[in-house]
């Protein structure tokens, strides 16, 4: 049965080049895209390496000190008695007036002084991200971007090692010259990435650095990740490292027990800030953490909202409205393109029922016959992506982060291939599964 | 004629329902991209008031144990010696807010009675020389200004259109802004964020009133080169600097690249967005041509008997053109309504002339393609003999 339904579909197909051409346009142009959103968003929000454990990380970009400024407002009620004297009943407020903020990120004093201990929380580390270097070797110029790590960095985030290991919580103390590479950069710098590379030495501003390592490329796209090369902390410039200033280069990432758990860290932190006793040297008077999940942090930072549940909000809902729009178009488009072929059919189907076919015998045929359709339509739109991703990849347009083509994206684009063909397919077939046999076979 | 055709669709409106809601979400999406590329197009047209062409940026870390006559003497053999580079034109310090740079300070006060705000930006005196500004009137700072009573400040066309749009001049006044300040000058336009930035009123400070106690000196320079020399003298001058701050912390940028990077998060979207909806136009039209394609050739019989009656061909077409015209028009009318609704609730932070724009951009993009659409089918169904189509049925 499925096979004369295959076979029928195809001959349908080849009858009328022009019209499968232009459904087929227009399926395979629209689940390109979908594919390369399912592809980013699974960057963005996926677990992937090096954050397989992103559903357990709080993350503390960054803290702000302000002191708050309050108006008193007097307000005077009159009131003129019975005796003709005057009574004045006045009352006043204090409201906020705004505030002067100074919002950075932090000190490794501050971290290290201030946010251990935290319960539930398995592991936590201080890095330095972004800083740049730049070298000029054999005449060309090489700009790292460099990350100053902590050893517990490689705990949190479990980085895809191709050669060599990490650098340890001995090394950091120990302030060792060791130098972990993404692979690019180690290409870029070395001319190669592999085992010959680990153990020579890489020259990085005025220090020179042992490779003790070599990861594969984030397939994530997150800020605390996105480094080309990652040293010990201790071998950045001392006076940044001991500064007791609270504001300083470093971020923070928690690594909670269980998914649950991460409210209870968040919790903590604010209960922190709110109880911080301000040093007195510092110009401002109070403190504030804004902990968040990745997702939180994400949406938070473009929308520069603070309310992270907000942020979400005005991040996602016109997202999803787009997306929906982009959707409904090519879908409504292929709906009544449907519609006004499957008319030229109605003889055929008339045909079918006075034979005995059931409605449902022709509602399953002409979406099954939709489902070949799409299904053509996403090969095409399948091999556009990967295409489209390969050049994405080769030319890090999106940043160092890598989209992959792994089963789980693939897996994604199969249940968008389906439900686009049901959804196209579902009206049209209702309509002709309902065909009067008297009309049309007259 | 004209109520004849609105009855005619009226009577077919489940029909034609699709077509109907396809026209709205098509409208919707056009609005929304035309009133974001206007909007973009209008400020990337104001110019930046600066020359990037040929230069490059470079931030270096001054001893911070130095003191501050010591640092000084540094910037200015700095600024003396890679002036000698072969291929340099101009060397100028700067602070920490840098053009294309993703840096921003503000600051504002309501002490002259109204809300002053303005972006700042820190430079030293060979600054305008570097940046070839254009001056309205007044003058740059030079360094007899740092012994001025008044520090000085310059501030940029759009700081006097803003705050004294009637003043004839600004020159020394005194202005309130992080204390008083006298002007010397007033640059034309000046927008340093990127292209897309908005034309925000913006002041001048020298170093004199900003190096001091608690904050850096200026760590950042912009070196103007002869055209075509910016890659050629990177080299010669980390070299010469790393060699004067005694530190190897010095990272050199081209501020042609740093532009483009910093037009990105406007260009990317934009040209994401007009891809996708061009992608959307194309697909509609063959969608739209395919579905009136098979519509029309089903009035066959119609066509033929109206034909028969004594109509020409320009008569049948009319009508068929008319016919989907007015499912367009009623499309546009609804689509319309909603989309002034953004301007006239002031949705968003945007002028609404843009709004009217991409209304008016969006109606005509869809009119012409549906014209388009149905008049090729419908010219061709007009064309048919009466003798042969009535024969059929």
């Amino acid at each position: 049965m499925i096979k004369n339904y295959l076979l029928l579909a195809l001959k349908v197909l080849r009858r009328k080049p022009f019209y499968t051409f232009i459904s087929l346009f227009g399926i395979s142009f629209t689940l390109m895209i979908l594919m390369l959103i399912t592809s980013m968003g699974d960057a963005l929000f996926g677990a992937n390496k090096p954050m397989s454990e992103v559903d357990r990380m709080v993350f503390l970009p960054a803290l702000s000190r302000y002191t708050q400024f309050y108006d008193t407002i007097y307000t005077i009620d009159s009131v003129l008695m019975d005796d003709g004297t005057m009574r004045y009943d006045s009352t006043f407020d204090t409201e906020e007036i705004g505030s002067n903020n100074s919002d950075g990120s932090m000190s490794y004093h501050f971290i290290t002084e201030y946010l251990h201990g935290l319960s539930d929380v398995s592991e936590a580390t201080a890095f330095s991200p972004s800083s740049f270097v730049d070298g000029y070797l054999d005449g060309r110029k090489v700009t790292f971007r460099t990350y100053y790590t902590d050893g517990n960095y490689w705990n949190v985030f479990d980085f895809n090692f191709l050669h060599g290991l990490p650098y340890g919580k001995d090394d950091v103390d120990g302030g060792n010259q060791i130098a972990v590479l993404t692979d690019k950069a180690a290409t870029e710098y070395f001319g190669e990435a592999s085992d010959d590379v680990i153990g020579r030495e890489v020259t990085l501003g005025d220090r020179t650095y042992r490779v003790g390592g070599i990861v594969a490329r984030p397939l994530k796209d997150d800020p605390t990740i996105q480094g080309d090369v990652y040293l010990p902390v201790t071998t950045m410039d001392r006076r940044a490292l001991d500064a007791k200033t609270l504001e300083g280069s470093f971020s923070a990432v928690f690594l909670a027990t269980s998914p649950g758990k991460r409210e209870s860290i968040k919790k903590q932190l604010e209960f922190l800030a709110e109880n911080f006793v301000m040093p007195p040297e510092e110009d401002y008077e109070e403190i504030a953490l804004y902990p968040g999940t990745a997702t939180e942090v994400f949406a938070g930072g473009i929308m520069q909202e603070r309310d992270y549940d907000l942020a979400k909000m005005m991040f996602f809902i016109p997202l999803f409205l787009l997306l929906f729009l982009f959707l409904a178009l090519p879908l409504i488009n292929l709906i009544n393109l449907n519609v006004s072929r499957v008319y030229e059919r109605k003889s055929e189907i008339a045909v079918r029922k006075a034979f005995g076919a059931r409605s449902a015998d022709i509602l399953y045929q002409f979406i099954f016959e939709n489902l070949v359709l799409t299904f053509i339509g996403g090969a095409i739109g399948l091999i556009l992506a990967f295409f489209v991703i390969r050049a994405v990849n080769a030319n890090d347009l999106i940043g160092i982060v890598r989209l992959s083509f792994s089963f789980k994206v693939f897996f994604y684009f199969i249940v968008v291939i389906v439900l686009f063909g049901l959804l196209s397919g579902l009206l049209p077939a209702l309509r002709m599964s309902r065909t009067n046999i008297g009309t049309a076979l007259r | 004629m004209l109520s004849h055709l609105i009855k005619l669709m009226w009577n077919k409106r489940r029909a034609n329902g699709l077509i109907f809601l396809e026209i709205i979400l098509a409208f919707i999406v056009l609005f929304g991209v035309y009133a974001f590329a206007f909007y973009n197009y209008d400020r990337y047209s104001s110019p930046l008031g600066f020359s990037y062409e040929n230069s490059i940026g470079l931030r270096l870390d001054i001893d911070d144990d130095m003191d501050s006559l010591a640092v000084l003497g540094l910037q200015e053999r700095i600024v003396r010696e890679v002036r000698t580079v072969p291929g340099v034109e101009a060397v100028s310090f700067l602070g920490p807010v840098n053009p294309f740079g993703g840096n921003n300070w503000g600051t504002g006060n309501d002490d002259n009675g109204f809300q002053l705000f303005t972006r700042m930006l820190f430079a030293d005196e060979h600054f305008a020389e570097t940046m070839e500004l254009k001056f309205r009137e007044g003058r740059w700072f030079e360094k007899r200004d740092d012994n001025a009573k008044y520090p000085p400040i310059v501030v940029n066309g759009k700081f006097m259109d803003e705050y004294y749009p009637n003043a004839e001049t600004l020159l020394d006044s005194i202005i309130i802004l992080s204390g008083d300040r006298q002007v010397i000058g007033v640059v034309e336009d000046f927008k340093y964020a990127s292209n897309f930035a908005e034309n925000e009123p913006l002041t001048f400070y020298p170093q004199s009133g900003f190096y001091s106690g608690d904050r850096p000196p200026f760590e950042q320079m912009i070196i103007r080169t002869a055209p075509g020399q910016t890659a050629a003298v990177e080299e010669p001058i980390y070299n010469l600097v790393t060699a004067l701050t005694k530190n190897t912390d010095v990272v050199i940028w081209n501020m042609a690249e740093d532009r483009i990077k910093a037009n990105r998060p406007v260009v990317i979207p934009l040209v994401i967005l007009l891809i996708i909806s061009t992608f959307l136009l194309i697909n509609i039209a063959l969608g739209l041509f395919g579905v009136l394609f098979t519509q029309i050739n089903r009035r066959r019989a119609e066509i033929g008997l109206r034909k028969a009656m004594g109509a020409t061909p320009g008569e049948v077409t009319a009508q068929f053109v008319g016919e989907i015209l007015i499912i367009t028009v009623a499309g546009l009318l609804l689509g319309t309504f909603f989309a002034v609704q953004v301007p006239l609730l002031e949705l968003l932070p945007i002028p609404p002339k843009f709004f009217y724009f991409g209304i008016v951009a969006a109606i005509a993009t869809i009119l012409l393609i549906v014209t388009v659409c149905a008049l090729l089918p419908s010219r061709q169904a007009a064309r048919l003999h009466p003798a042969l189509v009535l024969h059929e049925e």
